[in-house]
């Protein structure tokens, strides 16, 4: 198996994307290795014309649709190379959506950026993560230099990247400002045993006006939380806009994986992969351990969501 | 399980260690209580019957008098029911409770499946009159599956079947579909109860092993891993078919990838009635 290779690539115009992407893509196919490329429509439409023939014989997909969070998103590749396990070489062409997304999702696609380097350490995976100057804000390309540890403009050769920053602490940055306070419409309730911990969930998210199937999943992930954390707990719940949202918080707890529950679960059962299960259920999980314990956050969707 | 005069049940087997926890217990609580034990055979020699209690912790020897093995030597169900009257009666004015009656009804297939319902019927009746009470044996190698279903709806408390009550799991043997049936939540806490009776399923059945979903109100990753490693250790051509799974476990299974586990089958709302 060859070693993981995570580079970004700075592109301007059309014309710089594909002397970076048509070679990149046409080396892995002359090599016989698999070829994913999740990118905007318009550059698959790009890449589609200058690739002919050759068009058919790449894994694709939009990438708004491949992952739609980023714990989805870093599932997705690993389960890309699991099924080409044959393979020494997989080659992923990977641009995220970054035009329109809130501040909070913006850090949280630069997390899984820099998280990508560790959680997919042990794969062959070739993965170039195209980055648009004319579109994305001058803070995400500086940071796309800080999660790749090299940079191709041809996507054949690198330069290394002078701030690349160790993955440990890029995330440590990213998860520095604490959680916000509760706010006072809040629930809470100390609870000894873990059927209580889904029920009280399950029960608060019905009272808000989640779906039964919704309030389910949402229990399942507060579940999964709480059998990663330990009982006693407490739990707290309330609404913010678009979105329920649920706190589990063990005294006396900490967690110091910033990455666990990234890794979609295997063959072997790991203690982590309930936290990967909350993960693919929510919209947003976030861990953070201080001096005194440890706090899950879940976010789901909220109850007017509209589905079409 | 405690039984009652007038209650009436089944019990399904493929091998003789599976009356074991059904009948033991039957036999024993009838023997330190106040009734009177009948044990009749039909193909099984009746020394083998004795041997088996004798296995299970109950010497026929010492209950002489109180507890009888034998058959009953014909397979007319008018005969069959106005013996069992008269040894229920008999009990009675010995000053038993009742009459504990298990008997094996293979006959039933040499006889056909009137004369089955004509006897269970009559056995019942005979049991409503409060003087005795009984479990049927049917052996699944020997009994069609469609019969096996008729003769639980026959059978009242069909809870013979019951396999773990958990304060919050139940898990039921059932005949049609052959598998299990489970009621309630299912966590780490219930998974080892799970597994074996996925398990002790997987060997009594020959092909597919159904679980019945309907009723289950949570299960967790771990109890879902135990249903994907018992489909995925089945030989080739078996499958565990998950029935009825609420929409949400789907939405589960389809996440983790599992409903494409090799062995597990994943059937939501009625799909099981429309096999």
């Amino acid at each position: 198996m060859e070693q993981m290779i995570h580079q970004a690539s700075l592109y301007g115009s059309d014309q710089e994307f594909l002397e970076m992407a048509v070679p990149f893509v046409r080396d892995g196919l002359a090599n016989g290795e698999p070829v994913l490329v999740t990118t905007t429509s318009g550059n698959l439409e790009l890449l589609g014309e200058a690739l002919g023939e050759d068009a058919s014989r790449v894994d694709h997909a939009e990438t708004a649709y491949y992952g739609r969070r980023t714990a989805q998103r870093a599932t997705a590749f690993t389960r890309y190379w699991r099924r080409n396990s044959g393979h020494r070489r997989v080659r992923i062409l990977a641009e995220p959506v970054w035009q329109g997304k809130s501040a909070r999702d913006v850090l949280a696609w630069k997390r899984m950026e820099s998280g990508l380097n560790v959680l997919l350490d042990d794969t062959g995976i070739w993965m170039i993560c195209p980055y648009d100057t004319r579109s994305v804000g001058a803070g995400i390309a500086e940071d796309a230099l800080r999660t790749h540890p090299s940079v191709s403009a041809d996507g054949r050769t690198a330069q290394p990247s002078a701030t690349y920053a160790d993955p440990h602490d890029f995330i440590g940055r990213c998860d520095a400002a604490p959680l916000a306070a509760p706010p006072a419409g809040s629930v809470s309730a100390p609870l000894d045993e873990i059927n209580d911990v889904r029920r009280f969930v399950a029960e608060e998210a019905r009272r808000r006006g989640l779906a039964e199937e919704s309030a389910s999943l949402l229990a399942v992930a507060a579940h999964e939380a709480a059998r990663y954390l330990g009982t006693p707990l407490t739990a707290g719940i309330w609404e913010s806009f678009g979105a329920v949202v649920c706190d589990l918080r063990r005294p006396g707890k900490a967690i110091s994986d910033p990455l666990v529950g990234f890794r979609p679960p295997g063959p072997i059962e790991r203690a982590e992969d309930g936290l990967w299960l909350a993960r693919q259920v929510c919209d947003h999980v976030d861990v953070r351990s201080d001096a005194t314990g440890c706090t899950i956050r879940l976010q789901a969707a909220g109850p007017r969501l509209q589905t079409g | 399980m405690r039984m009652a005069p007038g209650e009436h049940r089944s019990v399904a087997f493929s091998d003789e260690a599976e009356l074991e926890p059904v009948l033991a217990p039957f036999v024993h609580e009838g023997l330190a209580g106040r009734d009177k034990v009948l044990y009749v055979t039909d193909v099984t020699h009746p020394a083998v019957a004795t041997g088996l209690l004798r296995g299970w912790g109950i010497d026929p020897d010492a209950y002489a008098g109180r507890l009888e093995v034998r058959t009953l030597g014909t397979s007319d169900p008018d005969v069959m029911v106005a013996q069992l009257t008269e040894a229920a009666h008999r009990a009675r004015a010995e000053g038993y409770r009742a009459l504990r009656f298990t008997g094996e009804m293979s006959w039933a297939v040499r006889e056909g499946t009137d004369s089955l319902t004509a006897f269970e019927t009559k056995v019942q009746a005979l049991f409503d009159s409060g003087v005795a009470m009984g479990i049927c044996q049917y052996d699944r190698r020997v009994f069609p599956p469609v019969t096996l279903s008729e003769l639980q709806r026959l059978h009242r408390g069909t809870d013979v079947d019951l396999e773990f009550d958990g304060a919050l799991l139940r898990i039921r043997r059932s005949v049609d579909p052959p598998g299990l049936e489970l009621d309630g939540e299912i966590d780490a806490n219930a998974v080892d109860e799970l597994t074996r009776a996925l398990t002790s399923a997987v060997r009594r059945e020959r092909g597919d092993v159904h679980v019945d979903m309907g009723r289950i109100s949570f299960i967790d990753l771990s109890g879902l891993r135990a249903l994907v490693d018992t489909a995925t250790s089945l030989k080739e051509g078996r499958s565990l078919v998950l029935d009825r799974v609420p929409e949400h476990v789907a939405q589960l299974i389809g996440l983790i990838g599992w409903d494409k586990a090799p062995g597990l089958r994943v059937r939501g709302g009625d799909a099981r009635w429309s096999r």
